[in-house]
């Protein structure tokens, strides 16, 4: 297992180092760069100065180099939109604001999902089948997050005045935004908990179990939900570095201070250091998440093996 | 920051039904609690131990939450001279420029209590008041404005604002360059040290309207931190101004308090600024329920109002702001748009009225010219027979050119880019529609990033044969704005005629003179063409209905609300407004972190 960790997080900085060498060329060809204005383009020996002051006056190629031997000393660098601050420093203020918001995300819509997936499944055909599956589910994946937020902010913040309309401090900044986030994940989990709890339902060896005389509960809890969990790790797993990233639409319907404007904003301000962290964040967090999907296979199903290892 | 992003309150506690009933509820009596009601202050002293008017609030109610979209937005510095383009909100709050601008754009006295020229008309020389203070002890002084003036030509600031002093004080341009030192630039003390001397490169006229921009640094601190930056941080901040830093976080909040040191001659009715930054979002719902105290609307926003019954009573205040034009432009060096009478034929193709009645009232006047009236110097009347709608005309013209009905004409790319508050997709989309329509030619709609339609246009030679773009002014004064179109400027329009009336313009100091000249800059402008003007665009605000003051009322053009350059220091609405008595109970939360 540790060697095949080793090898997976040694891929893993590979790919990284060919990202960032790609997303550098990249955004040095688009046309604009960071201290392009709009109103009144600065004359030569101004804009001159300004290239000269944060090093884009060299080549690219050793811009290049300085970023990752930076990186190398744990410096990302400075970005050029509030060069008052640091990279890591910027990140470091935004990204917890996303993370609990992701957190509870990643808590409600899970848990609300298997428990919703289970229950369709369980009572599949009947009302609360239908409630579940075809009420909310079809609701949670067809509207957009941010229509969700705009719906709850005109109910609960305009018309009843019961929450804030959004802002960041007080625990009860978080429950709108939980909630419009959380809606789109949770019917996609229900619906693939159903669907993959209704086949195992009808499996060889759940029929077979039954025959022998296992009780329902055992059946339900040690081979119907354990099998159904198998295909809902992959949904999951794609799913955790996009809402711990943040959402843009979120954010800035709730005016939380997070991570996920700066995906944007970096990238219209041609925020080059910035960019290049953003990339790695989402490049190990892809990784990462890769990497457990594929180690929590074997936990819920020892069958699975991970390649490499000695069977 | 708040507690939450130390992750502490995150921590939520085991909920039972009951449990959640109970915090449910206790919940919303908190955010109910939230709303405030203002009490009478009137007579009362506010923190600047200024005697509050009649109707006013309480002192501690006198505070202005103002929203900021961040969308597009960076936020570096609060000082003109650190930063222009990415300054903070609230930014210039902590001087005093020499100049200041009134309600009715006229330029009044700042720091300085007068100026005047000298003879040979090569030097401005600006009288400072005595007994301005530092917060840090020290007097304010001609050495702050000589020490900022020089501070913002360093080649190692590489200051984003150069190009507004380059060519107007002496050596500022060759100081820009590096070619001789800082110290050698036309800004000076004079006789004393509450005088101020500035050196133009030739006869300036303009130089009062363009001091509007002296907000200075201290230039004490200046040499202790090496750079404008000290004041984004509340224990360094050092200011002259009625107000001081006490919480800068660009992301999320940026607050200023009473600076109880101040002894400047504007006080502020209003002790506490909040600017409440948001990454975009909808603001209309942050107003309605009383987070910010004031908003910005657009068209959009304007026709949800208009169906809320508290909204729709509210007055919608306009104004200019800072006179921005949007129009289309082309590049004059290559065919099609290189001859005169295609451009000509496109402008009189546009009903810019029913243009603006349809798609941005209430919020745009018809731009005829490049000028927005009520701007210095701008006319109208006179530019009427070169972009009046007369589609004969403009197909006759589109003839004379050698495309007659479009024939031959070469299919164009039409450039722009997404602005909410100018509606600017409804209107390409119906100019395209009238010109291929009236004329019988083919321009196809090409929409790009802000950033990229700018790099594109401003490349020499262009590489954007046709956009839809705007400009706003920069300081308030036709030299301002026609210096757009003057040869190698922002457009490859070059046209010596013109630019000799510009420089002519920029040195006459004689007002009925400048109209005479700028006047006839303008016809010629129009006629030829290198760009097709489409509207004046109108800001629309609406403020709670507690905010009031004279800064409000409308002006001797008939604008109303906070206009151009807004509530600070380099405006005199700043003693205009005040928060008063909330008698139509509309809603208010008081912002966390202020007493």
């Amino acid at each position: 297992m540790v060697a095949y960790l080793a090898r997976r997080f040694l891929t893993l900085l590979l790919v990284m180092f060919v990202v960032t060498m790609l997303i550098f060329g990249l955004m040095h060809a688009v046309p604009g760069g960071p201290f392009d204005q709009t109103q009144q383009p600065l004359p030569g020996p101004a804009m001159a100065n300004v290239m000269r002051k944060y090093g884009l006056d060299q080549p690219i190629w050793r811009q290049y180099l300085n970023w990752l031997w930076a990186l190398l000393h744990g410096d990302l660098g400075i970005p050029f939109e509030q060069p008052t601050m640091t990279v890591t420093g910027l990140i470091a203020k935004a990204w917890p604001i996303t993370l609990v918001i992701g957190g509870l995300t990643i808590l409600v819509s899970y848990v609300g999902g298997l428990v919703m997936g289970c229950a369709a499944a369980l009572r599949h055909n009947t009302w609360l089948d239908w409630l579940l599956t075809s009420a909310v589910s079809t609701v949670g994946v067809a509207l957009p997050n941010y229509v969700v937020g705009f719906l709850l902010i005109s109910l609960f913040s305009v018309k009843l005045g019961w929450l804030p309309v959004g802002g960041w401090g007080q625990p009860q900044d978080l429950i709108l935004p939980v909630i419009a986030f959380s809606l789109y994940p949770m019917a996609l989990m229900a619906r693939y908990t159903r669907a993959s709890t209704l086949e195992v339902t009808y499996a060889d060896y759940v029929r077979m179990g039954r025959a022998r005389g296992l009780s329902e509960r055992r059946l339900t809890v040690r081979y119907i939900l354990r099998t159904a969990l198998i295909p809902l790790i992959t949904i999951m797993g794609p799913n955790i570095p996009n809402i711990l990233t943040g959402s843009i639409f979120i954010e800035a319907t709730f005016a939380l201070p997070g991570l996920g404007s700066y995906f944007t904003t970096a990238s219209l301000h041609r925020d080059y250091p910035l960019i290049l962290a953003l990339v790695l964040i989402v490049a190990v967090l892809w990784g990462t998440c890769y990497i457990l999907s594929d180690v929590a296979y074997t936990l819920v199903d020892p069958r699975v093996r991970l390649e490499g290892l000695s069977r | 920051m708040s507690d939450l992003s130390s992750g502490q309150s995150a921590r939520l506690p085991h909920l039972t039904r009951r449990g959640f009933l109970v915090g449910a509820s206790a919940l919303t009596l908190a955010a109910c609690g939230n709303t405030q009601k203002a009490t009478s202050g009137a007579g009362s002293k506010n923190a600047l131990g200024l005697k509050l008017p009649a109707g006013a609030a309480s002192a501690g109610d006198q505070y202005y939450v103002l929203p900021f979209d961040s969308t597009g937005a960076s936020y570096k510095a609060l000082d003109f001279y650190e930063n222009v383009y990415s300054r903070a909100p609230l930014a210039d709050q902590f001087n005093i420029p020499l100049v200041r601008l009134n309600q009715n754009y006229q330029i009044v006295p700042g720091a300085a209590g007068g100026w005047e020229q000298s003879a040979d008309k090569n030097s401005w020389t600006f009288h400072l008041r005595k007994g301005i203070m530092w917060s840090d002890g020290k007097e304010l002084t001609a050495t702050d404005y000589v020490e900022t003036l020089r501070y913002s030509a360093d080649p190692k600031h590489a200051w984003d604002f150069s190009w507004f002093w380059s060519g107007v004080i002496k050596n500022y341009t060759d100081a820009v360059a590096g070619k001789v030192p800082t110290s050698s630039i036309g800004v000076k003390q004079g006789k004393d040290k509450y005088t101020l001397v500035i050196e133009t490169e030739g006869p300036v006229a303009y130089i009062p309207s363009a001091c509007l921009y002296t907000t200075p640094l201290s230039a004490a601190a200046l040499h202790k931190y090496g750079s404008g930056s000290y004041n984004i941080n509340p224990a360094t901040c050092v200011t002259c101004g009625p107000y001081t830093l006490t919480k800068f976080d660009p992301t999320a909040q940026v607050v200023l308090g009473p600076n109880k040191k101040y002894t400047g001659p504007f006080k502020p009715p209003i002790d506490t600024l909040v600017g409440k930054i948001y990454a975009g979002g909808d603001m209309l719902p942050r107003f309605q329920t009383g987070q910010v105290d004031q908003l910005s609307v657009t068209p959009l926003d304007l026709k949800i109002a208009a169906k809320n019954p508290k909204t729709k009573a509210l007055h919608l205040y306009k104004n200019p702001n800072d006179f921005e034009i949007w129009y289309t432009f082309f590049d004059t060096k290559k065919a099609p748009f290189d001859n005169v009478k295609v451009r000509q034929a496109l402008a009189h193709s546009v009903d810019r009225d029913s243009l603006i009645k349809s798609l941005l009232a209430p919020l745009a006047t018809p731009a005829y010219g490049y000028l927005t009236p009520g701007y210095p110097f701008a006319v109208e009347d006179p530019l009427k027979p070169y972009t009046n709608y007369d589609p004969a005309k403009a197909k006759s013209l589109l003839a004379q050119a050698g495309y007659p009905n479009g024939k031959g004409f070469p299919p164009v790319k039409f450039y722009w880019w997404a602005n909410a508050v100018s509606n600017t997709e409804a209107v390409v989309q119906a100019l395209t529609h009238t010109w291929n329509s009236t004329l019988g030619i083919n321009i196809q709609l090409q929409q790009l990033d802000k950033t990229t339609f700018y790099a594109r246009m401003n490349k020499k030679p262009t590489e954007i044969q046709m956009g839809f773009v705007s400009y706003g002014m920069d300081y308030f004064d036709a030299s301002n704005m026609l210096s757009v179109y003057k040869s190698d400027g922002r457009h490859n329009w070059n046209n010596a005629q013109y630019d000799k009336l510009l420089a002519k313009g920029a040195a006459e100091s004689k007002p009925p003179a400048r109209q005479e000249i700028y006047t006839e800059a303008q016809v010629q402008l129009t006629k030829e063409a290198p760009g097709v003007f489409i509207f004046h665009l109108l800001y629309g605000y609406y403020y709670a209905p507690y905010m009031q003051g004279k800064a409000l009322s409308k002006n001797k053009n008939g604008y109303d609300g906070i206009q151009w350059p807004g509530f600070g220091a380099t405006s005199d609405s700043l003693q205009g407004l005040y928060v008063a008595q909330n008698k139509q109970n509309w809603p208010r939360q008081k912002p966390s972190g202020i007493s």
